[in-house]
């Protein structure tokens, strides 16, 4: 199966920012987050994807096609929404999906109204009088509808109320069931790319801190909760956190297994608790690492 | 009718997703069905304010003949209709598009930058020669039909060019630069220069001193002033294209 997307070594400097040397693959009819602080480079990378700025070396390819030369041909097949986005308020939406229509031959009517009653939006609306909310329901009707190969989402879910988010996420969701449709999309939110992602980039001040797949990722990270005196200095690789209160000990460790636990026996501590970390706990350890050193 | 080429990514035998490197090779240069689309969306978006100015432009021509202080009055409302309907459509195609976050939406589309070049040349010279000749036809007729002198043809249409050849540089500048301060600046800039050129028109002998004939007296001097902005236009307008074009990237 071809890839979605493939970079190699893509390097792309601004003056206060560097994407280093990136490594990425997205293989067809996956989902990927991409996860990082603001400024990490998610919209870079996003960009780089969509063909609007050039990698200074590297190469980019997208659904078989080098970006940025050939990005009509890719672009074709390509549903791209962005949290800052806007659509011509002084049209209605419905225009819009017209607009849309005449460009995609892939569009899907009948599963635009659907998608419409789905999100509760008026179609006659001009979307100068949309809220946030109503904005990226718009976004997504206009990219979805057109039945993409490659959906890109830059913050699809940001500034959404609760009810919003639940609709968004649950009709992504739904698209992700086609396995020949590939999804990358950026977010704050860990965790909705904790519910919707198969694979996670990592992303920090531009280099890639992690690159795998979800469920192998989050299973290697553990926080465990010990007690006691260390008799030496902590000696334990993948340590990414540790808090010490008095006597009480939080580690937050990665590639964690089993023969850990004897280790910290040895060195004079009890374990009290191992737990399992959530994205968003790892997200912070591993940024919070990183700013300590 | 959907006029969008046929996607050129076919399943092969295993079932992949291939290129097809032939329709590559053999699509034109330009997404032309989509480029039109993108102009028929700036026509139709900017349609009641293009219905303004030409509405308002027709009114100054119909009270430009009633009397002397109407014939300046309908002058100048005519002079401010055709710079204010230039500047205004480069506003909302071009400035309020970056402004207003709505240039991701036609990026997300099938285009290069060549075509979004492509696009913006042919909606914006459509948006603004459309009224401008209709202005000028206008204005032609009003000079020809009522009781203005008829001497007044060549100063006229020179003037009116003249505000295109504005029209083309503020158009040049926005595309090079896609800032609104330096559209705003060569803007009020052009503005300015335009009192001075109707000065030297209205005092040139071989121009200005026919205002008040009763025929139409068209001079060498006439035709040198307009082979001049008629080639300042298209100067301005291919250079431009050429330029932007070129780029690979949108930013």
């Amino acid at each position: 199966m071809q890839n979605a997307i493939e970079f190699n070594q893509v390097c792309k400097r601004y003056p206060d920012f560097y994407l280093d040397h990136l490594d990425l693959t997205l293989p067809t009819g996956q989902v990927m987050g991409l996860v990082g602080v603001n400024g990490a480079g998610k919209s870079t990378v996003l960009r780089l994807i969509m063909g609007l700025i050039q990698a200074d070396s590297g190469s980019v390819d997208v659904l078989g096609y080098r970006l940025p030369e050939q990005q009509v041909f890719a672009k074709e097949n390509i549903g791209y929404a962005a949290e800052d986005m806007r659509l011509y308020g002084t049209e209605n939406l419905r225009w819009h999906m017209h607009f849309i229509q005449s460009i995609f031959p892939s569009w899907d009517p009948i599963y635009a109204e659907h998608l419409l009653k789905k999100f509760d939006m008026n179609a006659e609306q001009k979307t100068k009088g949309y809220s946030h909310g109503q904005r990226v329901k718009a976004s997504l009707i206009l990219l979805l509808a057109r039945r993409p190969r490659l959906v890109i989402l830059d913050e699809p879910t940001t500034g959404l109320d609760p009810v919003s988010r639940y609709e968004v996420l649950g009709e992504l969701a739904e698209i992700l069931r086609n396995e020949e449709r590939s999804v990358i999309f950026s977010s704050h939110s860990t965790q909705d790319v904790e519910q919707l992602s198969d694979s996670i980039t990592f992303l920090h001040k531009g280099k890639t801190l992690a690159y795998q797949d979800k469920e192998t990722y989050i299973e290697g990270w553990r926080r465990v909760l010990c007690s006691g005196t260390f008799n030496q200095p902590l000696d334990l690789p993948g340590v990414a956190e540790l808090k010490s209160n008095g006597s009480l000990h939080e580690i937050k460790i990665r590639n964690f297994d089993d023969a850990m636990i004897a280790r910290l026996t040895e060195q004079g501590l009890q374990v009290s608790q191992v737990e399992r970390m959530t994205l968003e706990q790892i997200f912070i350890a591993s940024v919070r690492e990183i700013a300590r050193k | 009718m959907n006029p969008i080429i046929e996607t050129t990514v076919n399943k092969n035998a295993k079932g992949d997703m291939a290129v097809d490197a032939s329709a590559i090779a053999n699509r034109p240069a330009l997404n032309m069905p989509v480029i039109k689309q993108l102009v028929y969306k700036d026509w139709y978006v900017n349609r009641r304010l293009l219905a303004t100015y030409v509405g308002t432009g027709i009114l100054s021509l119909c009270i430009i003949s009633l009397g002397e202080w109407q014939f300046f009055m309908g002058s100048i409302m005519l002079i401010s209709m055709m710079v204010g309907m230039g500047n205004h459509q480069l506003s909302v195609t071009m400035i309020s598009e970056r402004k207003e976050q709505t240039l991701a939406f036609v990026m997300s589309l099938p285009v290069s930058p060549a075509d979004y070049a492509m696009a913006k040349f042919l909606s914006n010279m459509v948006l603004f020669f459309v009224p401008w000749s209709l202005l000028v036809l206008a204005a032609t007729a009003v000079i020809l039909i009522t009781p203005l002198p008829d001497g007044l043809f060549a100063f006229t249409l020179l003037i009116c060019v003249l505000i295109a050849v504005n029209h083309c540089i503020c158009w040049s500048v926005t595309m090079a630069t896609e800032t609104e301060g330096t559209f705003l600046m060569v803007m009020i800039g052009l503005n300015c220069l335009l009192n001075p050129a109707l000065y030297f028109l209205a005092r040139s002998p071989d121009i200005g001193r026919h205002n008040l004939d009763a025929n139409v007296v068209w001079t060498t001097t006439a035709t040198q002033v307009l082979v001049c902005e008629i080639l300042a236009i298209v100067l301005l307008l291919v250079g431009t294209l050429y330029f932007r074009s070129r780029k690979k990237v949108f930013f």
